[in-house]
């Protein structure tokens, strides 16, 4: 008993370290082609990041397809097809749901912990992708991480956002921060939604390491458009673009508020939904947003 | 040196009018993130309402280290005192 608890304990380590050292060899492996890409794709900058992305993209789905071989998860992705908006918002269970969407929806920049971003095995294939770091803990950087978004989403990229800012360590819906909803009032821009579940935790805030009884089940819904997006045409958009009033940076939060409330709300009414879920799962008690 | 009460109830007024934050939790000790449920974005807006409000530029280096309400308030009259 105690030994095949041993082995099952051992062969998950095996598992994860593998998955690990993936990501970091092609990581390594790619130091040396960084000039070579940025030659090809003649020094211009957009062009080796949505290179440099694909690369990302193309590890993360071979990761992914290892990890279901290993028998550790197992995952689907529902594309509706429809269109891909400049910010793309998801909800965030697993440290899986990076790989889901960065894997299969490259267009897309996303922002990295710093402490990802200065690590020296990491740092030069992240960095050549573009991913914007960000350290939670300091005011200075998040608004300096805005700062680049909001630059990015001029020069016509695209952003993935987990609003909730961290992984969930219940399994239901976190509270939002308001820098994707922001960055949509501000830049006029639609939002898509991605929404993620599965039926056991797997790599959450809370069991990173702990082995499932049997593999886990992801599904992943590209849902499109967000239908509660009226708010974002209003002339509210960009209060501190011109000499305006108190009143309008007033209605600007109050926009901003509200667009985050419905956001949450839609995906709370959304992951209760038997389609997405059809366990008896802590995220299908997410409580609305007053 | 101290901002002086009239400028304390015009910075005040603000977070009132403009970030819907109960008068009572209104205090040089409460914690801007913590206590008032802001967050660093806020922070942006902070300063343009000052700005409009007092007329004044606030840098983006002063921004980054508001931490408490008290710290709005030096930094107001910091910038206050130099324009």
């Amino acid at each position: 008993m105690i030994w095949s608890i041993f082995l099952k304990k051992l062969r998950w380590a095996l598992v994860v370290s593998c998955g690990f050292s993936l990501f970091a060899l092609t990581c390594i492996f790619w130091c040396p082609f960084v000039p070579v890409t940025w030659l090809l794709c003649g020094a211009n900058p957009q062009k080796h990041e949505r290179l440099s992305r694909r690369v990302v993209s193309a590890n993360f789905r071979f990761i992914l397809a290892y990890t279901k071989w290993s028998g550790m998860l197992d995952y689907t992705i529902y594309d509706s097809g429809k269109s891909r908006h400049p910010i793309l918002i998801s909800n965030h269970i697993s440290l899986f749901d990076v790989l889901f969407l960065v894997g299969y929806f490259p267009e897309y920049l996303t922002f990295v912990h710093a402490k990802f971003y200065y690590n020296p095995i990491i740092y030069p294939i992240v960095r050549s992708a573009g991913f914007i770091p960000v350290l939670p803990s300091s005011p200075k950087s998040m608004q300096k991480a805005h700062k680049m978004a909001q630059d990015a989403l001029i020069r016509g990229e695209k952003l993935l956002v987990f609003p909730e800012g961290t992984r969930s360590k219940s399994g239901q819906l976190g509270a939002f921060q308001r820098g994707a909803f922001r960055l949509a009032i501000e830049e006029k821009v639609l939002i898509s939604a991605a929404v993620i579940t599965s039926h056991e935790p797997l790599f959450n805030k809370v069991s990173l390491y702990s082995p499932p009884q049997k593999p886990v089940e992801f599904k992943v819904f590209f849902e499109g458009p967000l239908p509660v997006q009226s708010m974002l045409f209003g002339d509210s958009a960009k209060p501190h673009a011109t000499a305006q009033p108190l009143a309008e940076i007033a209605s600007f939060r109050k926009d901003l508020q509200a667009l985050s409330r419905e956001t949450r709300n839609w995906f709370c009414s959304r992951l209760s939904q038997q389609d997405i879920w059809p366990w008896n799962h802590p995220s299908s008690k997410c409580e609305a947003s007053q | 040196m101290t901002a002086d009460a009239q400028t304390i109830s015009r910075i005040h007024r603000i977070f009132i009018d403009v970030f819907e934050i109960d008068s009572a939790l209104l205090k040089p000790e409460s914690h801007v993130f913590a206590d008032l449920g802001l967050d660093s974005l806020d922070a942006i807006d902070i300063a343009i309402s000052i700005e409009k409000e007092f007329g004044i530029r606030v840098p983006k280096e002063d921004v980054a280290t508001v931490r408490k309400l008290s710290d709005v308030y030096a930094i107001v009259d910091k910038n206050l005192a130099m324009a």
